[in-house]
């Protein structure tokens, strides 16, 4: 007996270890993993935000620090919220977030970067996660709690301007999901339109309208946040109609030689960008099934593309005429583009005005909000939510390069910009917001594997710095 | 060792006069005590492990959903959307991969619950409950963040899967305390990027 006693205590010890180091191990896995879900949440914030479309934090230093100024910024609290989430041994955790520009940087507060622009290219999220963890056999020896504690990093790459930062040059992106809507490099909002004695104002056309990516750098040419969807202070946040290039009835190639129309007569909100229907070889994936006539509806490849996902077309940027534009496919009369957004956005019935059941932006204020439809699936109509199916991308060519009038014609992709689709009509124009801007051509073949994600401004864990 | 604490000359005066045998009594029965102790360590581990698995299997699952489009997720939809059975086959995959009895849920397609979810459950060659795999692609959590009150949007995966105690075998030797599959749930939230 007094054997089994004496050998019990090493027994004890043996239970201690294994029970406590196994729960310490699994805690710690858990704290690694809530971790990463609360960075990449954090740098998900700060991609759908626009933020990196803007020059450095340097200038419009309050809508930085709306988004990642410390501990009443959204993607601080949004970290804070996911790590609460996640739990770490049975129990909510703490997390300390942190912004990053590069190596044993760390601030809590991104607005202090104000040095350069590297952060508004590639912002930067630390996560730290901490927990208290009570032991159970190892409080024989006084030993009752041990803390665990995990580390990670998430980053939102914006392309724009990487040349200048990344020693390989400009590192391309590939969005999934992209949208057959291939847009000319032209921002119809810069320069500002010029506002007569009486309306309608002047807007830029083709040939004096800015890119909205610049060719030779890729960064963005009018970097900054504007509100009300005037451009007036930058790219992100412009509100414009995204009209078919091709007006209804009409030849499809008429208007090619002239890839803007300001003042088309469609009683449109003006500004007007026009778009080429892209070449969808293949019908989607994730097309929903949700028994809407504009869902059944949406059948051909190219209206599939744009109420599901498009996941055999690749649009690579800088690829020289690595895409295809189709012109035999008219996106103004067959109804396919509205049948496709109003499947995609659960819009009830067609319109560029009021909503009629699915998601909208609020643009007065920043950061915009997204606020659930009636239609949304989530069932969750006012609130304010952090997914939307109405943001989409879309790649946006190079005009430079000369487009034939019929069938088909290779463009070359030069950046991309995510918007948010208020609104189809019929000849399906799409009234959109600017979310975000992603410009990452230069003219030559892009060197290197492109980042790969969900949107123009992929989020992906790093090591970190 | 019990005779290196008594005294030499009392021995003498008890009945047993050799004690070696006694060790082997004492031992069996100590030996009871001290197998449902080294199995208990060794199940208890061999269930934290699993629990780790799954865990880490939900969250691969989670990932990859929360990666895909949600358009193709309504509340009337009749067939399972392409995010789910994505998810759905990342966590079975995953579960192979690590050797875990899958239950057959490969052999399953998830069903429509309700809201945005969709569950499968299959006991298969599996004991107790066998496994049950939720994927939820509108788990809504209501934040107040930067003083705006949010619903975040993420997809949760959900698995709960029936532990096959080993110390049922053995705790029958300290009392016939049988102890029934357990269910060990894990969840993993991850938020929607689109």
């Amino acid at each position: 007996m007094a054997l089994v006693a004496a050998a019990m205590v090493a027994i004890m010890a043996m239970a201690a270890l294994s029970i406590d180091a196994v729960t310490l191990y699994l805690a710690n896995a858990e704290a690694q993993r809530t971790a990463d879900a609360a960075a990449l949440a954090a740098a998900k914030v700060i991609s759908l935000s626009g933020i990196t479309g803007t020059a450095s934090p340097a200038t419009q230093t309050a809508y930085w620090q709306s988004i990642c100024g410390g501990s009443s910024s959204l993607a601080t609290q949004t970290a804070e919220a996911v790590a609460a989430q996640n739990q770490v041994g049975g129990a909510g955790a703490t997390a300390t977030v942190n912004y990053s520009t590069g190596p044993g940087v760390r601030n809590t507060d991104c607005s202090t970067f104000t040095g350069n622009g590297a952060f508004a290219v590639n912002p930067m999220v630390v996560v730290k996660v901490q927990n208290n963890l009570p032991t159970f056999f190892a409080r024989i020896w006084g030993k009752s709690g041990s803390s665990v504690s995990a580390t990670s990093a998430a980053e939102a790459f914006n392309p724009s301007g990487s040349a200048t930062y990344a020693a390989s040059g400009i590192v391309p992106v590939q969005p999934r999901c992209v949208k057959p809507w291939i847009v000319p490099n032209y921002d119809p909002l810069n320069p500002q339109p010029v506002s007569n004695p009486g309306p309608p104002p002047t807007y830029c056309n083709a040939g004096n309208c800015a890119t909205l990516a610049d060719l030779s750098s890729g960064s963005i040419t009018n970097p900054g946040i504007s509100l009300s969807g005037t451009g007036s202070t930058g790219v992100i946040g412009e509100t414009l109609t995204l009209v078919p290039d091709c007006t209804p009835g009409a030849d499809c190639s008429a208007q090619l030689d002239n890839p803007i129309i300001p003042n088309r007569g469609f009683g449109l909100p003006k500004p007007n960008l026009e778009y080429l229907p892209g070449q969808v070889s293949q019908a989607s994936s994730a097309v929903p099934s949700d028994g809407t006539d504009a869902c059944n509806e949406a059948t051909s490849n190219y209206a599939q593309a744009i109420a599901g996902c498009d996941q055999t077309t690749t649009y690579q940027c800088g690829v020289q005429n690595g895409n295809t534009v189709d012109l035999s496919e008219n996106p103004g009369s067959s109804g396919d583009t509205a049948n496709g957004v109003q499947c995609l956005i659960h819009q009830g019935t067609l319109g560029l005005g009021a909503s009629s059941g699915q998601d909208t932006l609020v643009v007065t204020s920043y950061p915009f909000q997204i606020k659930a439809g009636d239609n949304n699936p989530l069932n969750i109509t006012g609130n304010v939510i952090t997914a939307s199916n109405s943001i989409v991308t879309l790649p946006i060519y190079d005009v430079n390069n000369p487009i034939k009038k019929s069938g088909t014609s290779s463009v070359t992709v030069v950046g991309f910009m995510q918007v948010f689709i208020h609104g189809v009509n019929g000849p399906g124009d799409v009234k959109v917001t600017i979310l975000n801007v992603a410009g990452c051509g230069n003219g030559t073949n892009p060197t290197g594997n492109p980042v790969f994600g969900a949107s123009p401004v992929p989020v992906r864990l790093i090591t970190p710095p | 060792m019990s005779r290196l604490i008594h005294p030499p000359g009392l021995a003498t005066l008890g009945p047993c006069r050799n004690e070696h045998g006694s060790q082997i009594a004492e031992f069996a029965v100590s030996l009871p005590l001290l197998v449902v102790f080294v199995v208990g360590i060794f199940d208890f581990s061999g269930a934290f492990s699993l629990k780790q698995k799954l865990a880490n299997a939900a969250r691969e699952g989670a990932r990859a959903a929360a990666a895909d489009p949600a358009n193709d997720v309504s509340t009337t939809s009749t067939v399972v959307p392409a995010s789910v059975s994505d998810a759905y086959q990342v966590v079975d995959n995953y579960l192979l991969a690590e050797k875990i009895n899958d239950c057959r849920l490969s052999t399953k397609t998830p069903t429509y619950v309700s809201g945005l979810t969709w569950s499968s459950t299959t006991t298969g060659s599996c004991p107790g409950s066998g496994i049950i795999l939720t994927i939820n692609r509108g788990c809504v959590t209501q934040q107040t963040l930067d003083g705006i009150t949010t619903s975040m949007v993420a997809t949760c995966v959900t698995i709960t899967y029936a532990y096959a105690w080993r110390y049922n075998a053995v705790s029958s030797l300290v009392g016939n305390s049988v102890m029934g599959p357990s269910n060990l749930t894990t969840t993993a939230v991850a938020y929607n990027e689109n």
